[in-house]
């Protein structure tokens, strides 16, 4: 399915598409903002947090500028936003998908010549493809200012010294890596999504079963690739 | 316009603006990542090292302590290290400058720490390669002073003093437990103690009655009479040296510097010598009434003569009484 669907992405440029493209990038970008800033922002306080509690041990909590940001660019921007795109997106396409299947509303645009990957497919993956870095690069920004909030405000550090130390060992490989990852996921989420969305049966309970599925697989997918794009970019 | 195409027009402003402001934050995301401001002026530097001991792109440096810049890159070459700084001050360096890769902190981390040189040392001409120290090794140095303790206690005997004071230590400590010597006794007898306690209530009393003005001596420290008393013998004293000094009376005259005193005594001693010679030598009355006998038998004879008349004139007195009343009418 993802095959097929990448060979539609020529037709992503025409206008019919792109509003579709628009409009699903609307629906999976702008109205998970607000989840995504929640989640963000605790994750980034709860990385400086645990992180400088211990590092105040030794007298280093003026380190975790370095910690937060770095975890944030290279596993948990990525990783946080692939979850919550993968529950709320990702189940959606599916259901959505599902209904139109058990309700034959895909049978009825394959009879009037509509290809359903192209039309269906298509516009989900190039919007979760496009929407997927930029979600993770505001969840990383996020992430990082709830940290210099923990810190400047618990831990003493102040927002000069946690930035400046921020910059000190991330680099640009570390975020550009993180987007990289954020494209997989997005194309993941999208996949499964439409591919349990399609392989719907049994009316209702089809759908639910579709949804769940779709968190599971999308889930299990996202560790097993992070890990594996982690391990090709970063080798001991 | 339809309504579908006016909410399609603003998804699409939304979207864009949302992209629009997220590109934005990856430039400049970018940019900060980079190590390069490209707001501020930066100066370049290339600094070659035999060996950079772990230093890392992003890693600080230091002109005299102040954060001036990072390192920017590192390239391995045929010569060394070579690592290009940016820095935001231009660094003047002089010939006896000095560049080296020092660690941050014992948990690892290192920077580079550039030393300009002296005012006096001439600057640095702008083609020369600039070479930087060999790193300092704190864990080998640390190795190495390890090493040279452990061998001054196993070598030199260090452990076997130690051994030796901890034993005698050992039994100082057994003997004041038990109480042996006066240390000993002192801590553990609690006659001293006492005695010391009761030499403080003696203390105690002394001075209670002195302040009372008991005794003596807290009279004298109390009663201002016997000061007077002192007073009054110490200007009599006084008046008394002072007619010694001027030569008054019998004394005064012996002690002033006119000897005719003295003069009078020794004539006077002179003649007595002489008296006392005469004397001795039985010459004169008192000489032979001093060595003369025959004198002293003459005395006593007439004294016993003369009393033995007078014991005749008692026994013949009442008689004669008697006889001269009745015939002294005759």
């Amino acid at each position: 399915m993802l095959g097929e669907a990448m060979t539609h992405f020529r037709s992503a440029l025409k206008r019919r598409a792109r509003h579709d493209i628009v409009e699903q990038m609307y629906v999976a970008g702008i109205k998970s903002l607000g989840v995504i800033t929640v989640v963000a922002l605790f994750t980034g306080m709860i990385l400086a947090l645990q992180t400088g509690l211990e590092l105040r041990r030794f007298g280093l909590q003026a380190n975790i500028g370095t910690a937060v940001t770095v975890v944030m660019l290279r596993e948990m921007g990525p990783f946080m936003t692939a979850l919550i795109i993968a529950a709320s997106v990702g189940s959606a396409i599916a259901a959505h998908i599902g209904t139109m299947v058990v309700s034959e509303e895909v049978a009825a645009l394959e009879i009037m010549s509509i290809n359903p990957v192209r039309f269906l497919v298509m516009p989900r993956l190039v919007s979760l493809m496009i929407m997927m870095p930029l979600l993770t690069l505001f969840t990383n920004i996020i992430g990082v200012i709830g940290g210099a909030i923990v810190g400047a405000t618990q831990l003493e550090v102040t927002m000069t010294a946690y930035f400046d130390n921020a910059r000190l060992f991330a680099q640009n490989k570390d975020l550009y890596v993180g987007l990289l990852k954020s494209v997989v996921f997005g194309m993941v989420i999208a996949t499964v999504a439409c591919h349990q969305g399609f392989s719907t049966t049994e009316g209702a309970v089809g759908v639910g079963r579709a949804t769940r599925r779709t968190v599971i697989i999308s889930f299990l997918t996202i560790l097993v690739l992070g890990y594996m794009i982690t391990r090709l970019f970063y080798k001991l | 316009m339809s309504s579908s195409r006016k909410r399609l027009i603003g998804i699409e402003l939304i979207v864009g603006s949302f992209m629009f402001l997220i590109l934005c934050a990856l430039g400049f995301v970018t940019i900060i990542l980079s190590y390069d401001n490209v707001f501020t002026k930066s100066y370049e530097m290339t600094v070659l090292f035999q060996d950079v001991t772990g230093l890392i792109r992003g890693d600080k440096v230091y002109v005299q302590g102040v954060d001036v810049g990072r390192v920017k890159d590192m390239l391995i070459t045929k010569d060394g290290v070579e690592v290009d700084l940016t820095l935001k001050y231009e660094v003047r360096l002089r010939e006896d400058y000095s560049i080296r890769v020092e660690p941050s902190s014992v948990l690892g981390g290192r920077f580079v720490a550039i030393k300009e040189g002296s005012d006096d040392a001439p600057l640095l001409p702008s083609e020369a390669t600039i070479v930087g120290d060999p790193p300092i090794d704190i864990i080998a140095e640390a190795s190495a002073a390890i090493k040279e303790i452990r061998s001054a206690l196993e070598e030199g005997g260090i452990l076997g003093n130690l051994e030796a004071t901890m034993a005698n230590v050992r039994e100082l400590s057994d003997k004041l437990k038990n109480g042996e010597g006066t240390l000993g006794k002192l801590l553990t007898d609690d006659t001293l103690y006492e005695d010391v306690e009761k030499m403080a209530s003696n203390l105690r009393s002394i001075s209670d009655r002195l302040e009372k003005g008991e005794g003596s001596l807290g009279k004298l420290m109390n009663d201002d009479e016997v000061y007077d008393n002192i007073a009054a013998i110490s200007a009599d004293l006084k008046e008394v040296s002072g007619r010694l000094a001027r030569g008054e009376g019998t004394i005064g005259k012996l002690f002033a510097p006119d000897d005719t005193l003295y003069k009078d005594l020794s004539e006077a001693v002179a003649s007595m010598n002489k008296v006392m010679g005469s004397i001795s030598s039985g010459e004169g009355t008192l000489g032979k009434l001093v060595n003369d006998d025959e004198l002293y038998e003459e005395l006593k004879n007439a004294l016993v003569e003369v009393r033995a008349m007078l014991d005749d004139l008692r026994e013949t007195s009442p008689f004669t009484s008697l006889t001269s009343i009745f015939f002294g009418a005759f």
